[in-house]
């Protein structure tokens, strides 16, 4: 596989997607690390890896209600 | 009476405009058409057109002024058409039938209304010069006109000029809406008259129907459900601060932050529904635009861990501005008093400098604060929602992935979520038929239909599709939402995990187990 850049997500072709979809040595990390985090009780551990801090204050921009003031006022 | 005429054969040019207001919607179509190459008009003389004569019915029969019911309809091209030439092409010479058609550039009605005499106008894009950044165009079509027995064809959005009798921006913004590829099947589009008396019929603002003074957002979305459409009105999310004093108590929506602002617009304009944006035109007051399309652009670096929308980048939309014509092309600012999105006319730079500078140059700025979509019946799921949904399922794949990758030693990665609505057919045909396009693809593609139509509960005819993708746009997910049942039900049909990787990571997801993401369909080789 050929490891292109796309202009657009709906604009994409299977012939150049990242190896990472199919990679068998990540798949056997996966498999291992899960194993790992199972095992150890480390399932926690998603607790010290960087996330996105911003998404619970993005998905509030999503349920941002319109009002009946607005609703009412005059478009010339 | 009306007498017989012949058609009229005119070079293209500035004196042909002359003729006309000098307003600056015709500086505007002057300057598009010459930017696209037009060299010749042909003019119909006598043109009765569907809209005006509902305009006429409605208003402008019983003015003492004594308005003729015929207006004139000029087609442009991009060769120098002569009569002979088009004598040849209506005598079925197929060269020069092909001649003119391909080198129709599109129409305008010329009504015979003095001041705003610019009717329906469909003009042809401008060529792609970047191809790396596609300019999105779903909720364009096809519009044919016969002129003496031939059919000349054009693609693009009906626009036209508000006349303030029968129609005002708003009218003239869900007009253009209703024009859409997407409902052009279904019927034909009302015409500006017909929906300012459906917008009056059942929201009543004590104001008389003609002439117009305008509609509310309410008249809009009433006008929209007569024509057993749905309608969405969305609001800006970022507030400006409290108001202060009692003139001031009407709540407003200082506008929209970026994220939403361009994931709404691109997942309806990718959807094929047009979108009309309500605001503030800075200095002068409410205003509504048709927004018709944008140019895509790749969303660049996505920070390790981080979760953002794949449309987010956008740089610019195509408005029909009714005060300055079809396909303007706005540049989308964020550095407005709160940090709202706001429209500035930005012609290239070829069209900013030298003796015929853009007449968009200069034109107020425009704050969307509030956006009305009309979309399908059937399709009842917010797009609020679905973009909520891709965000959320966007950070649950990105945080596990991502606590595996930590765990392996590996770098971290961010993701991307982009979301709209599709017809199901369109989706298992279109859209999985190009994922899938090499021939070695093609056992796959076989299987990953059948299963979604075999294994899979009946879908709805419309679906919701999640796409959470990679930094370089490799898909990694795509969830299929119903879009026949309530925002809060949202039930999702299938999910399509295309990499065994992908698979893995989903496991460990929070409801993977309680059929969260619905039936899993393998899209990748076993």
């Amino acid at each position: 596989m050929i490891n292109k850049p796309h202009s657009s997500v709906w604009e994409t072709s299977n012939e150049c997607w990242d190896d990472f979809l199919n990679d068998p040595v990540i798949a056997r990390e996966i498999d291992s690390a899960r194993r790992m985090a199972d095992s150890e009780r480390l399932a926690n551990s998603s607790l010290s890896v960087q996330s996105d801090d911003s998404v619970d204050d993005r998905l509030l921009a999503y349920e941002t209600p319109i009002t009946d003031e607005i609703l009412r006022q005059p478009i010339k | 009476m009306h007498s017989a005429t012949n058609l009229a054969f005119h070079r293209f040019g500035e004196e042909f405009f002359t003729q006309f207001p000098d307003s600056r919607q015709f500086r505007y179509l002057y300057s598009y058409l010459r930017d696209l190459g037009a060299q010749s008009v042909l003019e119909e003389p006598h043109y009765f057109d569907k809209d005006y004569l509902s305009e006429f019915a409605a208003f402008y029969s019983v003015s003492s002024r004594g308005y003729s019911n015929a207006c004139r309809r000029l087609h442009f091209f991009a060769i120098n058409l002569t009569r002979d030439t088009f004598i040849s092409a209506v005598s079925n010479d197929t060269a020069a039938v092909e001649k003119l058609e391909q080198a129709y550039l599109g129409f305008t009605i010329i009504r015979p209304i003095t001041a705003t005499p610019l009717g329906c106008t469909v003009l042809r894009w401008y060529p792609v010069k970047a191809q790396e950044t596609r300019r999105i165009t779903e909720p364009c079509r096809q519009y044919h006109c016969h002129v003496a027995g031939l059919t000349l064809t054009v693609t693009g959005l009906a626009w036209q000029q508000q006349d303030t009798a029968v129609g005002a921006c708003a009218t003239i913004g869900l007009w253009s809406m209703l024009h859409s590829s997407s409902f052009d099947n279904d019927r034909t589009a009302p015409t500006t008259a017909e929906i300012t008396q459906v917008a009056n019929r059942t929201a009543v603002t004590g104001s008389r129907v003609f002439p117009s003074s305008g509609l509310t957002i309410i008249q809009l979305l009433e006008a929209i459900k007569r024509y057993r459409l749905a309608p969405f009105a969305i609001s800006g999310d970022i507030r400006s601060p409290s108001p202060s004093t009692i003139d001031d108590r009407v709540e407003r929506s200082a506008g929209f932050s970026k994220e939403r602002f361009s994931s709404t617009c691109a997942s309806f304009i990718r959807s094929g529904y047009p979108v009309v944006a309500i605001g503030e035109s800075v200095g002068v007051g409410r205003h509504a635009v048709c927004i018709s399309g944008f140019r895509e652009l790749f969303s660049g670096k996505v920070e390790p861990s981080a979760v953002k929308a794949a449309d987010e980048a956008i740089q610019h939309v195509y408005i029909h501005d009714d005060n300055l014509g079809p396909n303007v092309r706005f540049a989308v600012h964020t550095d407005s008093q709160f940090g709202q999105v706001s429209l500035i006319a930005d012609p290239p730079t070829s069209k900013r400098e030298g003796k015929n500078p853009s007449p968009t140059l200069g034109h107020p700025h425009f704050i969307p604060q509030q956006l009305v979509v009309c979309t399908h019946e059937e399709l009842r799921t917010s797009p609020d929602k679905l973009n909520g949904k891709g965000l959320e399922i966007g950070a649950a794949f990105a945080k596990e992935m991502n606590r595996l990758l930590h765990l392996s030693g590996r770098d971290l990665r961010g993701v991307l979520y982009s979301c709209r609505f599709m017809l199901i057919w369109d989706y298992l045909g279109r859209e999985l038929g190009s994922m899938f396009q090499t021939k070695s693809s093609r056992i796959l593609l076989g299987r990953v239909r059948m299963e979604l139509t075999e294994k899979v509960v009946p879908m709805s005819k419309y679906i919701g599709v999640v796409r959470i993708s990679l930094q370089d746009a490799t898909p990694v997910l795509d969830v299929l939402f119903d879009t026949s049942d309530s925002d809060l039900n949202h039930p999702v049909f299938a999910h399509l995990s295309f990499g065994t990787n992908v698979c893995r990571i989903m496991q460990g997801i929070d409801g993977f187990d309680q059929n969260r993401f619905g039936v899993q369909i393998k899209a990748f080789d076993k």
